[in-house]
């Protein structure tokens, strides 16, 4: 199981939101950490093949970004996570099934479970435009779930969340991170540094910095924020 | 159901749960109904003029009674031939003041078959200025010798002298409600469609749709199937409220009666019932053809009020244009414009598309031309959908 990111790059006009990042993600949860406008949610569009890079290729086992197979195996939860205000919680999970293409039965027990999940069971049945936030973000992270796939993609995942639910969905994510490749995005470092065996770290477009952090590196928060003195871009 | 089913079935649900659709679908439903019930809005007072010259009003009717009053004495005209017996009659009938014009029907059938207001004819005279009326019709068309020469065989199965049958509701539909109901169909599509692709964009879910499996080609199949069944529906449906109000007052009578008893310069033919029943064919696939202009515009511009905006202005703006017929070729092309082409006038064109030898007359090419180019359109819509990705 391996996501191949070769000296991707993408382009607009003459700013470069993402300059020539290659690596390699194997099984695990990778933590990317930049500030707001590092490009990291470019890159994030470019691996979920909703945007085309300007250059430079991504791909899965084999299968190119985008192609129908390389589809099949993601999952995704945008940094705005975009929802149909009139279906039911339970109607939009049994929706995204049948764009994932589970069948029919298999979609309706995967959704009762991520309902579960997601402490969602009471409101399923109501319209999503009356769930809170918290509640909202808990279902995008059910729906990305949804497929089981090998490359899942959290951009900012933990945005509206309470305490209790950020520290319960670290703990999905560890566990989830044991069989598959997770990508978590965020600029708030206490998301990844107890959860992400790999970090990467985003600046003007650039991978910085990639691997392990080990206590003996001192504190992640510290270094972080070092990078980053002077301010935004 | 598999996956292309239940996206048909989200489909559907996402497009009638807006609130602006059901408006859209209530108040064009609302608007078929007032047009069919029009005339109890009207009011009708008849006058005379005494032996000094005085005008006096002798009576007046609501609209409902008179539709009554018409649809009594048009019925008491059912089977009669417009030979010279019934044109005798209805000359005595008028030498005579009456409240009631109880030949209205074949009174305005001759009216137009001549051309004149009031002329003795002799049947044999009246068929006669008929057919040279019809055949000054075909030179003002600029047609050609072989395509008179197709209407001209085509007018000998018309059986002269015409026999009159009661066909109010038939034709109250032919002459008031197609061109209606076309408007109406497009503005409803217009409102209900322009948003089935922006929309995505603007809820943001487009992100989670274009990365799923089933993302691309079936989304845009399910989108599209469900806007053509939408145009279609709309089509039947408006139609449906037509027939039944019309049927309800007129009676369903008359379908066999002869189109030119109603339509005197056609040379089609057909029967009142048939000719409207090819203007809602044409109206189903105009309704199929401008969902799919809609769905493309909605995808292309990525804005539902643009996609709108430019559907509804080009009916608009087209039905102010007129094209004379000296530039033959354009203006034949421009009469295809939807809606336009649901006129009467339509039937009175006698022009022809030739292919591989065989005429087709343009009521006949309508739908072919429609359904073609409703592929063309899902085709280029598809090919924008499936293959590009946000740039």
């Amino acid at each position: 199981m391996e996501l191949k990111i070769d000296r991707v790059t993408k382009q607009y006009g003459s700013k470069i939101a993402v300059d020539r990042i290659s690596l390699t993600l194997g099984r695990g949860v990778h933590g990317l950490l930049g500030e707001n406008g590092a490009g990291k949610t470019t890159f994030m569009r470019m691996i979920c093949g909703i945007l085309a890079p300007t250059g430079g290729s991504i791909s899965f086992d084999g299968m190119e970004a985008a192609t129908e197979g390389y589809r099949s195996v993601l999952g995704y939860l945008p940094q705005d996570f975009g929802y149909y205000p009139d279906f039911t919680g339970k109607d939009f999970l049994l929706y995204m099934a049948a764009l994932k293409g589970l069948p029919k039965r298999r979609a309706g027990e995967k959704a009762k479970e991520l309902i579960e999940m997601t402490a969602l069971k009471e409101a399923a049945g109501n319209k999503i435009k009356t769930y809170s936030g918290g509640m909202r973000q808990r279902l995008g992270i059910a729906q990305a779930l949804l497929n089981d796939p090998d490359i899942l993609v959290l951009d900012e995942p933990t945005a509206g969340l309470d305490p209790k639910e950020r520290v319960r969905f670290r703990e999905v994510i560890q566990e989830y991170g044991k069989k598959h490749i997770v990508l978590l995005s965020t600029h708030i470092v206490s998301d990844i540094e107890h959860v992400a065996g790999n970090i990467l770290m985003m600046k003007r477009g650039q991978l910085i910095y990639r691997g392990p952090w080990g206590e003996e590196k001192g504190d992640l928060e510290q270094f972080y924020l070092k990078q980053f003195e002077g301010g935004e871009e | 159901m598999n996956h292309f089913g239940i996206l048909v079935k989200y489909e559907w649900k996402k497009l009638l749960q807006k609130k602006l659709v059901r408006i859209a679908i209530l108040v064009v439903i609302l608007l078929q109904v007032f047009m069919n019930l029009s005339f109890l809005m009207q009011y009708y007072t008849s006058y005379r003029s005494d032996e000094d010259g005085n005008v006096i009003q002798t009576g007046g009717r609501s609209g409902y009674e008179k539709l009554m009053d018409d649809k009594e004495d048009a019925k008491a005209l059912e089977g009669r031939k417009v030979d010279d017996a019934m044109l005798e009659e209805m000359r005595q009938f008028y030498a005579e003041y009456s409240p009631r014009d109880k030949y209205a029907e074949i009174h305005s059938m001759v009216r137009a078959m001549s051309g004149e207001e009031s002329r003795e004819f002799t049947g044999e005279e009246l068929y006669g200025v008929w057919k040279d009326n019809i055949k000054t019709s075909f030179k003002s068309q600029l047609l050609s010798e072989k395509e008179i020469a197709y209407w001209e065989k085509k007018m000998e199965n018309i059986e002269t002298p015409f026999t009159y049958h009661y066909a109010m509701a038939w034709e109250t539909i032919l002459n008031n409600q197609c061109v209606g109901t076309g408007m109406l169909l497009v503005m409803l599509l217009a409102v209900c469609l322009s948003g089935i692709f922006a929309e995505e964009s603007r809820l943001k879910t487009s992100n989670l749709i274009l990365c799923a499996k089933n993302g691309k080609n079936p989304v845009y199949l399910a989108k599209a199937v469900v806007g053509m069944l939408f145009g279609f529906l709309g089509a039947f449906v408006l139609y449906v409220i037509s027939f039944a109000f019309q049927f309800y007052f007129l009676g369903t009578e008359g379908f066999h009666a002869i189109l030119q008893q109603d339509i005197v310069y056609s040379p089609y033919p057909i029967t009142i019932g048939q000719a409207v029943l090819i203007m809602f064919g044409i109206t189903v696939f105009i309704g199929v053809l401008e969902s799919m202009f809609a769905m493309v515009l909605s995808l292309g511009l990525n804005n539902n009020l643009a996609a709108m905006s430019v559907v509804v202005g080009l009916m608009m703006l087209t039905s102010f244009i007129y094209i004379p017929k000296r530039f033959r070729i354009l203006s034949w092309l421009w009469h295809f414009i939807p809606t336009g082409i649901l006129g009467t006038g339509e039937f009175y064109d006698g022009r022809l598309f030739q292919f591989l030898g065989i005429s087709i007359t343009n009521l006949g090419f309508a739908p072919i031309l429609y359904f073609v180019l409703s592929l063309v359109l899902f085709w280029v819509g598809r090919r924008k959908y499936v293959k590009v990705q946000k740039s």
